[in-house]
């Protein structure tokens, strides 16, 4: 490559960098203040639900104690996790088995675990371009809590 | 004859026989090389382009950036390339190594079944103009992430359904455009070497527009070239002769092919003053790849 392309093409690859930084910055700024307005809401739905929190505390309940076993298909291959429900929730998610999916793809899909246990209840949205292996950890979770539903 | 043949007394290699045995041994470890990213690498061409995807989404919807793996894998890309040309284009991309399957088992076919001197290439005219349909790819693609519609296009990626299949699993019904795509792209690779690479892929896109450090760039001394002489420019996958045709210099996938056709030896790569063995400087490059690969998770059994 002759020197002044070079010159030039590093010069737009430095402006790019530079614009991308530029918008973190600002991105970054309007991301605090969003967490900032969205822990206010917050605070004033918790306050809400302490005067419902019997309603809830019986909504919540939706399965039954134990650590359950699921399994779905993944990428390449099955996906086995363990779910486990304390005081009715879901509180953790182990995958025990995803020997098929690609590593740099199953950490991203990963991601849907804590949304699951966030929500408390599988039926969350796939990772975009990871899309198989997120499918694969629902879809698990799904099966195991299916056999925590009460009857 | 065969008298004749055999009284000529064994001669030390002459400096033909010796060019030639450089080139194969270099070609057999490029071949070995590409076939083992194939296997161990397959997505991570698509790994490096999730992340262009992810940053324009993310930007489209004006949420904050976040370093995330398909964004480490697609700066550990552009760095390999701005380092050493786009030595992942012609050796670790699998959809390259599959071009290079195919075209290669096209010309086979093509001069044993149909007899033919010459395999198959498209004509200089449409050539060019072909060559920037990537830059349209990568702009339409880019536009939908940012206008988060990307969604559109499920079911549509070629590279899914290849994917699917390097994890040897069949892709669903959903993805009959998809196969359809595949099927198009596999026809046009048997027609024209690196048919997909220099003509629609919008990663390539991307990494022709890279600045590549000058030497570690493929030159040429072209004042030295004897008159009328194109062997570069014929027997180049991307039709480029390097140093002369500038702003295409990025088309190179650093396959190095034309240093062995060049007659008069005019064509090197400046840090192969340093390693002096070219197939050496090929596996240097590629275990480098594989530890940064192995780093990013982008390798299927480690």
């Amino acid at each position: 490559m002759k020197y002044s392309v070079f010159g030039v093409r590093l010069a737009a690859l430095l402006l790019i960098l530079a614009t991308l930084y530029g918008y973190q910055v600002t991105a970054a700024d309007r991301a605090q203040e969003i967490t900032r307005v969205k822990a206010e809401a917050l605070q004033i739905r918790r306050q809400r639900e302490d005067e419902e929190r019997e309603r809830l505390a019986i909504l919540a309940q939706k399965y039954k104690n134990g650590t359950f076993e699921g399994e779905a298909e993944g990428f390449g291959g099955l996906i086995k996790v363990h779910v486990t429900i304390t005081e009715g929730n879901i509180s953790t998610v182990d995958v025990v088995e995803h020997s098929g999916e690609d590593e740099v793809y199953f950490g991203m899909a990963a991601a849907v675990i804590e949304e699951i246990i966030a929500v408390n209840d599988p039926q969350v949205d796939t990772v975009s371009s990871a899309t198989f292996s997120s499918q694969g950890i629902i879809r698990a979770v799904a099966d195991a809590v299916s056999k925590a539903v009460k009857a | 004859m065969n008298d004749s043949s055999s009284q000529t007394p064994p001669k030390p290699l002459s400096a033909a026989a010796l060019k030639e045995r450089k080139t194969r041994r270099k070609m057999l470890v490029g071949v070995g090389i590409r076939l083992v990213f194939f296997v161990t690498m397959p997505a991570a061409f698509a790994t490096g382009f999730s992340g262009i995807k992810y940053l324009m989404t993310a930007i489209g919807a004006g949420e904050s950036l976040s370093m995330n793996s398909f964004v480490w894998t697609l700066m550990g890309l552009l760095a390999f390339t701005f380092l050493f040309g786009r030595f992942f284009c012609g050796y670790v991309c699998a959809f390259g190594t599959l071009g290079d399957a195919v075209y290669g088992l096209s010309a086979w076919i093509q001069k044993k079944v149909f007899h033919r001197k010459k395999p198959l290439v498209f004509p200089d005219k449409v050539y060019r103009p072909l060559q920037k349909v990537k830059y349209v790819v990568l702009a339409v693609l880019v536009l939908l992430c940012a206008l988060g519609s990307y969604s559109l296009l499920t079911g549509w990626s070629p590279w899914n359904v290849f994917s699917r299949l390097t994890a040897f699993q069949w892709p669903s019904a959903g993805y009959i455009g998809g196969i359809v795509l595949l099927v198009l792209i596999v026809i046009g690779m048997a027609c024209q070497p690196r048919f997909f690479c220099q003509f629609l892929c919008p990663m390539g896109a991307v990494f022709s527009l890279m600045p590549v450090l000058p030497f570690s760039a493929v030159t040429s001394r072209s004042e030295n070239c004897l008159k009328g002489c194109q062997a570069c420019r014929k027997n180049c996958p991307v039709g480029i002769k390097p140093g002369e045709d500038k702003f295409l210099d990025g088309e190179c996938v650093a396959c190095e092919k034309c240093m062995h056709v060049c007659p008069k030896g005019n064509i090197h790569r400046p840090t192969h003053k340093i390693i002096r063995h070219e197939w050496v400087s090929l596996v240097l490059k590629a275990v480098l790849f594989f530890v940064m690969g192995v780093f990013l998770g982008l390798c299927r059994f480690l």
